[in-house]
């Protein structure tokens, strides 16, 4: 066993060597188009092109790149038609390179690098007697348009989002902060995927350390391919056991270029349209975008509109098991007579009521995300018979449970954030749970777990709950009620010892 | 190799609590669970005595029935029941009933307690004691004395509300009723004469033809030491309202001899200063009432406008207030019940004095002397000048 399992390690190593990643690039071209066709065997999509210029057709070179991801109709103008246009004495690096009309040219001498860059989509130019490559920036990747973002809608606001292409992305960001203090590094991930991930900051605004220690847990990230910002998030955050997100992600520019110039880094992947913020705290999550465009007044009321259906999205079918099972004088005395009322048809007791109508409606709402487009609208026809008035006539459950569901999913549908609204979706069943075994006081214990639970958490060093426990004076006004921008003239302090305390204008 | 231990001490933590957490749910057995089916929701409770001197309770139920589809018209079902039974204390006589149905009996929206004449006659604090000790009935539930037997007042079909508790607890929450809550009787009690005072309801036959019976709040019982001693008439009832800070207001029609017309009057806005005064041994009580009135009517001669109107009227009705007050008071004294709760007033300017004659109070309280002088303002004459 153990030796078959050595052999086909051993067969495995074997096969790597014909890709020769770490071999340098040799002057005789013939030997570098044998690696490449060795390495690009099988594969229908690459293209190897021999050719030779000069006047006398002396000089030899080869061009090879991914089909699809080149713009051929610059590489004819800018490549071929110029090489060909040099003399025969002219086939030194310094020469060719000023020929060559193309902006972006980088000398690379290893193998590894050229795959990487015909894998960017950058056809890479071999000349004969040259120990290098030239790979040059011609790359046309099929992108999607810059369109609103589809996760975080606003009214009022900018309606674009990020997209799929991590340079349309920079430049959204680079659109909004145009200064050389905003920095975008980069770093590549996974080990097939190779995919660039920037860590994106301002400098003099976020801590270096932040910076140091972002960069530290990606490094650290294992994987062979990483396709999505989730897939980060969930390695370097650091309460990987807790239900709650501690990295915001976002689509949006704007939201992505505040927190930026509040002093947190972000991180944005090629690949995927959701950019992560960090670090970031709990009211990050319940707050959207527009409050800061809607005036504060208008912003403090809806977001204790907000936080207050927050307490429904998590408590609301608890406290209506809690009540109705375990504490009915708590009822005005007409509701629990019509509670009473309805209840009397109702086969199962409150609790599997509840759960019940929960799960059939969490199952309706992913049935919902999952199905294709066309067959869209029928979910919504099936869905209201299910927990509607179907349910009610077939005497399953109690119309004021329809009513608890309802609001419940309107509350949690409130939450801003996709990952938060998810975390409360899924506390509210053991929660839902505990109540039915010891009423009120079922919830209050929940409560107190979850907040004990929210504040040991921690977010790249700062306390998940941080302007308001530990209390901090910046930012505090930023959190339950979103205060006028006029007073917000402190910057928010996180960890480390820089803090670029005014804001500007100040 | 670290990361490994770490996560697998986590997943250790996580399941063993999960264990304990599955164990604690199989050992609790949803200790105070009630379901909403299992309940049997009491709307009202009656507690009288039988001629063999047994303890006879009734209790008004509330049937919950799904109004059907069909039949549009669930004001016509019946939509309570009474049941009653015996026993030697309140709370056998309750188990009895509770017995004979096949749901748990819930008294947390209980709202009315009604007591028979002649149990309030001899053991009003065995009923007080079983109310504030047991823990399903609420402190707000309201009191109420018959003279009729408690189930036939239960069972009357009130054709406004939803059954009889419902129509008490509102009737008692508007203006110019006796409300005395649980709660409000027990701090009364706590008087040395154990003195309060509990509105009486009767059902009251049409007095014409059409009309429809109803239930009506007729007079006050007066209590001391434990005791229904006396009556009060509802009249009166506004004067120990006035005193106790509880009235808000009232329409009463003014007769003039000078003049066959009639004032129809409100008052409202009335506050009582009360002052105690122990001079020479004797024992006073200033009361200093103020208010406002409006004219609601006038068939007199007079013009509402009128300096001198205005204070004819007002001079009438600080007679008439200050004569209820009197009379009020007198008749209390008469019975030894201290329903103004005039110890506690003077404990507050004289402690010495009253710890002095806290043992024999019921002989200090019908010596003691109320002196009213009123204050009323004509505020309003109406439009029509």
């Amino acid at each position: 066993m153990m030796n078959w399992l050595r052999k086909k390690k051993e067969k495995n190593h074997s096969k790597d060597k014909i890709y020769n990643d770490h071999k340098k690039v040799s002057d005789r071209l013939a030997d570098s188009e044998h690696i490449l066709r060795q390495a690009y065997s099988k594969s229908s999509d690459i293209v190897i092109k021999s050719f030779t210029f000069g006047k006398n057709m002396r000089t030899q070179a080869l061009l090879i790149y991914l089909s699809g991801t080149v713009d051929v109709v610059q590489i004819d103008e800018h490549v071929l038609k110029s090489l060909h246009l040099l003399n025969d004495q002219e086939n030194d690096l310094e020469s060719i390179k000023n020929a060559l009309t193309v902006p972006e040219i980088i000398e690379v001498n290893h193998f590894d690098r050229i795959y990487h860059e015909i894998s960017n989509g950058h056809p890479v130019l071999f000349i004969d007697h040259l120990p290098l490559a030239l790979s040059l920036g011609l790359s046309k990747w099929a992108t999607r348009q810059v369109e609103d973002s589809s996760t975080e809608t606003v009214i009022r606001g900018p309606k674009e989002g990020f997209v799929e292409s991590l340079e349309t992305n920079t430049s959204l960001i680079r659109k909004r902060i145009r200064t050389p203090r905003l920095k975008i590094e980069q770093i590549i991930v996974g080990k097939y995927s190779r995919t660039p991930v920037v860590i994106s900051y301002i400098d003099g605004l976020c801590d270096p350390s932040l910076v140091e220690e972002i960069v530290h847990r990606i490094k650290k990230i294992a994987m062979d391919g990483i396709f999505e910002s989730g897939m980060i998030q969930e390695q370097i955050q650091d309460a990987q056991w807790s239900p709650f997100p501690t990295i915001f992600s976002t689509e949006r520019p704007d939201s992505f270029c505040g927190a930026l110039i509040e002093g947190r880094a972000g991180i944005l992947i090629d690949g995927s349209p959701f950019a992560l913020i960090l670090p970031s705290t709990f009211f990050m999550f319940f707050s959207s975008p527009e409050d800061y465009y809607s005036g504060f007044i208008i912003g403090t009321a809806i977001r204790l509109l907000r936080i207050s259906f927050l307490f429904i999205a998590l408590l609301g079918p608890s406290l209506y098991v809690a009540v109705t099972t375990f504490h009915q004088e708590m009822i005005p005395t007409t509701l629990l007579i019509s509670i009473a009322q309805s209840h009397e048809q109702v086969p199962f007791p409150t609790v599997v009521e509840a759960i019940l109508m929960e799960v059939t409606f969490e199952a309706l709402r992913e049935a919902g995300l999952r199905l294709p487009r066309q067959v869209g609208p029928a979910i919504s026809i099936v869905g209201a018979l299910v927990i509607g008035q179907a349910a009610i006539q077939a005497s399953l459950v109690s119309p004021l449970m329809v009513i608890v569901v309802a609001i419940t999913a309107i509350a949690s549908f409130m939450i801003p954030h996709y990952d938060a609204s998810n975390t409360v979706r899924l506390l509210r069943f053991p929660i839902i749970l505990l109540t039915s075994m010891f009423g009120l006081l079922g919830i209050i214990f929940s409560v107190i777990a979850i907040l004990i639970h929210l504040c040991s958490l921690r977010s790249f060093g700062v306390p998940y709950l941080e302007p308001l426990a530990p209390f901090k004076k910046a930012g505090s006004i930023d959190t339950l009620i979103r205060g006028p921008l006029w007073k917000m003239n402190i910057r928010p302090h996180f960890t480390g010892t820089l803090w670029n305390k005014k804001r500007s204008g100040k | 190799m670290n990361l490994n231990l770490y996560l697998g001490s986590r997943i250790k933590l996580i399941s063993n609590l999960l264990l304990i957490f599955m164990l604690i749910s199989s050992l609790q057995a949803c200790a105070d669970l009630k379901e909403i089916n299992n309940i049997a929701i009491v709307t009202a409770t009656g507690i009288d005595m039988n001629n063999e001197g047994k303890i006879e309770v009734t209790i008004q139920l509330f049937l919950p029935q799904t109004p059907s589809m069909s039949s549009q018209s669930p004001s016509q079902i019946n939509q309570f029941a009474v049941l009653t039974s015996t026993g030697d204390t309140i709370s056998e006589a309750v188990n009895n009933i509770e017995k004979r149905i096949s749901r748990q009996l819930f008294r947390g929206h209980d709202r009315a307690i009604i007591i028979g004449e002649k149990m309030a006659s001899k053991h009003m604090n065995d009923i007080l004691d079983y109310c504030i000790r047991f823990r399903e009935i609420r402190e707000r539930s309201y009191l109420f004395v018959t003279k009729e037997s408690a189930p036939k007042l239960l069972q009357y079909e009130p054709f406004m509300e939803k059954n009889s508790g419902e129509v008490l607890s509102k009737y008692v929450k508007k203006d110019g009723n006796l409300s005395m809550t649980l709660k409000d009787t027990i701090v009364m009690r706590t008087n040395p004469s154990h003195s309060y005072i509990i509105p009486m309801v009767a059902i009251l036959n049409p007095t014409k033809k059409g009309e429809h019976q109803i239930l009506k709040i007729t007079q006050s019982a007066l209590f001391s030491h434990g005791k229904m001693v006396g009556t009060m008439s509802n009249n009166l009832t506004y004067g120990q309202q006035i005193l106790n800070h509880k009235f808000w207001q009232t329409v009463f029609s003014l007769k003039f001899k000078k003049d066959p017309g009639k004032v129809g009057i409100n008052i409202q806005n009335v506050k009582a200063k009360i002052t105690p005064i122990i001079h020479n041994g004797q024992w006073t009580i200033h009361a200093h009432i103020t208010g406002d009135e409006v004219i609601f009517e006038n068939t007199t001669h007079w013009s509402t406008t009128n300096l001198k109107t205005a204070e004819r009227v007002e001079h009438a009705v600080g007679r008439i207030v200050s004569g209820t007050i009197r009379k009020s008071v007198r008749k209390s004294q008469k019975v030894k019940s201290d329903v103004f709760d005039f110890y506690n007033t003077f404990y507050r300017k004289y402690p010495s004095e009253c710890l002095k004659v806290e043992k024999n109070w019921s002989d200090v309280y019908p010596t003691i002397d109320v002196k009213v002088t009123t204050n009323f303002h004509l505020i309003h004459s109406g439009i029509a000048q």
